[in-house]
């Protein structure tokens, strides 16, 4: 009852604001940006106030991160008509979320400066809020002690062999367990999103949509699924039952950060938690391991967020020349990069970033070793990562369910996506 | 009519103001919900709204998720029911009784209930995901040791039904407790007198001397088993994972968890409140047949 009540409160305001809404804002020079990324609302804030103060508008940067719910508070917003001028959206699911709002933006001085851009059949809608990477992260002190070659991190055998060799070093490391790894209710992103993301992507150039246009259609590459099940296999063999069945995404950052954990099944983002923990030996990505004997030579590398348009916006140009001052000034080529740690997604900016996971990702991008898809997951239907693909997960690692049934389940889900 | 008017007016003067606020945020909203559950409405501005008739109400019964969550709500409400009733009635007769520090036993019992929901969440996740597994090594208890309870998808049920109780019995408690001051002193002396026992005491004179109280109690722990959530998402999250009918489902995502998921992770609004409106029926209809039940029951005084 208390539910219902609060979802209709919810509903009596939501209509109650689209009748009376759409009439306010005439201060024609302010600019509203919204975001949900922690990690920039500091650096964004500073540089927005000093960009506002130059031109003359009062620019706004609003943060939902944390218990705040990025998606419900733009439905708020947009129901209220008081949508901000720039918005970020994550991707292609939230690009088909907000499509009918979003103006474009082919022909922006920044286009011709990434090869990140949000694009949606030859039109440019996003700009690229920074660029990500994963692998698997390693201990590269702890890996040299073992000596475990980096370079045979790369097949399943070559990982096989050095799970094994780890793990029966673990006391003489002090080490909890091998591949720091996560698959309880709320972290199912980081199987689901990120290692499914692999079978999709791993071994493709980064627009070759073959595994994911038969994905999208139901067919299922056999060979492809049982190597990608013996990866899973292997990792979860090795991770402590704790943090892999019940343990939290913080956890895993801070037990590899502690030197607990040889590896990590995260990414660049992890930089600032791992480093909290302690951690500062040096560290860099392997490529994942799910195409059997077949070497994989790249990690998974592009942009998730990005900056979009409100095409109703009473300040369109304003919010353009915004954009493409933090990609061609100075002081805005620092925000994302020196403030903020992140890898910058343009190429005329100069400045690298200092801590190692994304100084890593940085370093690869630049020497240009082979990246693959990033976001070939998010293409597949809304949440079937994280809800569809990340409890089966779950069932595995707990032993729930076999080999065997993994393989089917996972084959059954895949079978199920046209009907999604 | 203007002399009727006049001598009631105060009346209505002074109810105004809850039926006003009962109007805005129960009535109408209620009211909209139903309409929008026949209504493919995604939440967001994109897009029409159109009827689509009784679509979302045959859809959620035809997701397995939806099953299973109806089913897992359905058990997991019964057992935390009986559970917290069983709990707090036992609790209410210890305070009561002649034992030595009743009082301090009393405030301990309840405290838990001013602990919110999501705090007492996290605080026995982490006593079930760590102290319990270290208690367990420490006594050489290999049960305990080994014994992840919120990754089953079984024991994590457990887990859900321990943490409520523990949150809810002492409240529920203090109503037996207060209705029990109440139970006529003469009648149990007399009956000891007569050689009645504790046992026979207990189901002739004080059960049906407290009756109301138990319309009271079950009414709320029957409505607040069904209804669960803060505890869910700080707890468990919805997970472990469980498989039911062959596929992949949440094991601890109850109800209200599946009908908030719905709504804003799947952003299908429209869906949601059709779900919502299913549970409400559902609930009324229990809660009137339960409360029928044990009114039947209450002694005339």
């Amino acid at each position: 009852m208390k539910k219902i009540v609060k979802l209709g409160v919810v509903l009596l305001l939501a209509f109650g604001m689209v009748a009376c809404g759409k009439s306010s804002s005439n201060e024609s020079k302010s600019l509203v940006i919204y975001q949900n990324k922690a990690e920039m609302t500091e650096p964004l804030q500073a540089y927005a106030k000093k960009w506002g103060d130059e031109n003359g508008v009062t620019v706004t940067v609003k943060t939902c991160t944390g218990s705040c719910d990025y998606g419900a508070q733009m439905k708020a917003d947009i129901n209220a008509g008081e949508t901000s001028d720039i918005f970020l959206v994550e991707g292609l699911q939230g690009y088909n979320q907000y499509k009918d709002i979003i103006a474009p933006m082919d022909g922006e001085a920044w286009t011709s400066e990434t090869n990140y851009a949000f694009k949606v059949d030859g039109k440019t809608y996003g700009f690229p809020v920074a660029v990500e990477g994963w692998g698997l992260a390693y201990n590269k002190d702890i890996l040299d002690k073992a000596g475990i070659d980096v370079a045979t991190l790369n097949t399943y055998s070559g990982y096989k062999a050095a799970f094994e060799k780890l793990e029966s070093m673990k006391t003489e490391l002090g080490l909890t367990g091998v591949v720091s790894n996560v698959t309880a209710s709320g972290n199912t992103w980081v199987m689901g999103n990120h290692d499914f993301n692999a079978y999709l992507s791993s071994g493709l150039a980064s627009d070759d949509r073959t595994v994911l246009d038969a994905t999208l259609a139901g067919k299922v590459d056999e060979t492809r699924l049982q190597n990608y099940t013996k990866w899973v296999e292997l990792l979860f063999a090795h991770t402590d039952t704790r943090l892999l069945t019940v343990g939290t995404s913080d956890e895993q950052f801070a037990l590899f950060g502690e030197g607990k954990y040889a590896f990590m099944h995260q990414g660049t983002w992890g930089d600032i938690n791992v480093k909290n923990a302690g951690g500062t030996f040096n560290m860099g990505f392997a490529p994942y391991g799910t195409l059997g004997e077949t070497a994989a030579d790249g990690l998974f590398i592009g942009a998730s967020s990005f900056y979009v348009l409100n095409k109703d916006s009473a300040n369109i140009d304003l919010a353009k020349k915004f954009l493409n001052e933090l990609v061609s000034t100075e002081a805005g080529q620092k925000v994302v990069v020196e403030e903020v740690g992140l890898i910058s997604a343009f190429k005329n900016n100069a400045y690298s970033p200092k801590l190692p996971l994304s100084a890593f990702v940085a370093q690869w991008v630049s020497d240009g070793k082979p990246a693959y898809s990033f976001s070939n997951i998010y293409s597949l239907p809304d949440g079937f990562g994280t809800n569809g693909v990340g409890p089966i997960f779950g069932l595995f690692a707990n032993k729930q369910i076999t080999y065997d049934q993994f393989y089917k389940q996972m084959k059954d889900k895949i079978e199920s996506i046209p009907t999604m | 009519m203007k002399k009727y008017l006049k001598k009631n007016l105060a009346y209505y003067l002074f109810v105004f103001p809850a039926v006003l606020a009962f109007i805005l945020v129960v009535a109408i909203p209620f009211i909209l919900g139903i309409i929008y559950s026949f209504t493919n409405w995604k939440g967001y501005a994109s897009g029409s709204i159109n009827f689509i008739g009784l679509q979302n109400y045959v859809q959620s019964l035809q997701d397995n998720k939806f099953i299973y969550s109806v089913i897992i709500t359905v058990i997991f409400g019964l057992l935390n029911f009986l559970f917290i009733n069983l709990v707090s009635f036992s609790l209410a007769l210890m305070v009561s009784s002649k034992l030595k520090g009743r009082n301090l036993y009393r405030t301990g019992f309840f405290v838990p209930n001013l602990v919110g929901g999501l705090v007492l969440g996290y605080i026995w996740q982490f006593i079930f995901n760590s102290i319990i597994p270290m208690v367990g090594s420490n006594i050489g208890n290999s049960f305990l040791a080994n014994t992840y309870f919120l990754s089953n998808s079984k024991l994590a049920v457990v887990a859900l039904i321990f943490t409520s109780t523990w949150q809810y019995a002492g409240y529920i408690m203090m109503i037996y407790y207060t209705a029990l001051q109440g139970v006529s002193k003469d009648l149990i002396e007399s009956s000891s007198l007569d050689g009645a026992n504790y046992l026979q005491r207990l189901k002739n004179i004080i059960i049906p001397s407290i009756m109301p109280a138990f319309t009271i109690s079950l009414f709320l722990t029957l409505a607040s088993s069904f209804q669960q959530y803060d505890v869910i998402v700080s707890l468990t999250g919805g997970g472990p994972a469980a498989i039911f009918n062959g596929q992949s489902v949440q094991s601890t995502e109850l109800l209200a968890v599946n009908i908030y998921n719905t709504a804003s992770v799947q952003n299908q609004m429209g869906q949601s409140q059709a779900r919502a409106v299913m549970f409400f029926v559902a609930l009324a209809l229990i809660s009137v047949l339960q409360t029928s039940i044990t009114k039947r029951k209450e002694i005339e005084s």
